[in-house]
């Protein structure tokens, strides 16, 4: 059975907003590290979300390429989620590993000006685990923002 | 089940069991008398390609699409320009755009290889605790259909030569989940 819904349903919100309205806010210079490799070179666009609430706290920002580890066991202690925002651009998908397990992923685009900015909050009462793995093929190219608050 | 959000309300049409791009009058040749009696011409040894099965489907980008665990929050953002595409998979040397030509014909003329936004969208959402793991993904309503392939010999033998799956969106792009 297929059932489709119009408008906004159930916990699911759907924001529509003006073309060229697309914010890139600054982000409030957060700690920035490299993954495997440096994605400087790289185009991506800046997967920060324009909603992001006030007072949230930026708590690691990275560009990188191919696997990486994001531990977030210290920066996240005394938090209730962590929101993780990210564009990716190669082939095939990345993977946001934790404890064995697939917490979040998405594709990754062919080019950085059709990628799009995918992202999860994840409660932290539910998650085994906080120290992830970043799996993408090697040559895939990556930028994330962890935020949390 | 499958749920889809939709920022316009479709009303795509289900299509079921229908046969396009090759006509009765072809079909009928195949079944019919000694073709060297009856097509002193012969067939058209040209490469055709029908449609058929086709079944109203929100159609989703894999490169487009984020997924999670029961009870995180899925978030997707998608600004003006970003192009996203259906899928055709088969068997044989086949033609996307042929296969896409055809199903303009026989199943909604709206059908097309890719959309583009033209305004940013975005959506978020939570997975449910029933689902191992839920999707969010930048699509639109379109078709599933099955696609075939081939051509006649002269003396008006059908030989199909490849067959396949297609998935096409039709509508106005959208923001969908599982």
């Amino acid at each position: 059975m297929i059932r489709r819904l119009a408008g906004i349903v159930g916990t699911a919100s759907l924001v529509v907003a003006a073309a060229g309205c697309t914010s890139h806010q600054a982000n409030p210079s957060p700690a920035t590290r490299s993954g495997t490799a440096s994605a400087s070179a790289v185009p991506l666009p800046n997967p920060s979300p324009s909603n992001l609430p006030v007072g949230s706290k930026v708590l690691i920002q990275r560009d990188g390429s191919g696997n990486a580890t994001v531990d977030l066991t210290t920066l996240a202690a005394g938090q209730n989620s962590v929101s993780i925002h990210w564009v990716c651009v190669g082939k095939g998908n990345l993977n946001l590993v934790a404890a064995g397990k697939v917490v979040l992923g998405g594709g990754c685009a062919d080019s950085s000006a059709d990628a799009t900015i995918d992202g999860g909050t994840v409660p932290i009462a539910t998650a085994k685990s906080l120290s992830w793995q970043i799996q993408t093929a090697a040559p895939n190219k990556w930028r994330l923002i962890v935020t949390a608050g | 089940m499958r749920r889809a959000i939709l920022a316009t309300v479709a009303s795509a049409s289900v299509m079921l069991g229908g046969v396009f791009g090759i006509g009765s009058a072809q079909a009928s040749q195949v079944n019919g008398p000694q073709p060297t009696v009856n097509q002193p011409d012969g067939c058209p040894t040209t490469t055709e390609y029908s449609v058929y099965n086709s079944l109203s489907s929100f159609v989703r980008d894999a490169s487009k699409t984020v997924y999670g665990q029961p009870g995180v929050t899925l978030s997707i953002s998608a600004a003006s320009g970003t192009t996203f595409s259906g899928t055709v998979g088969g068997s044989g040397s086949f033609s996307i755009d042929a296969i896409v030509a055809d199903a303009k014909i026989g199943v909604d003329s709206s059908i097309t290889k890719s959309k583009t936004t033209t305004v940013t969208l975005g959506g978020s959402w939570t997975v449910p605790s029933n689902q191992s793991l839920g999707w969010l993904a930048l699509g639109s309503q379109g078709y599933k259909m099955n696609w075939s392939m081939g051509h006649y010999s002269g003396t008006c033998v059908w030989s199909q030569t490849g067959s396949g799956t297609a998935l096409l969106p039709a509508l106005a792009p959208v923001i969908g989940h599982s």
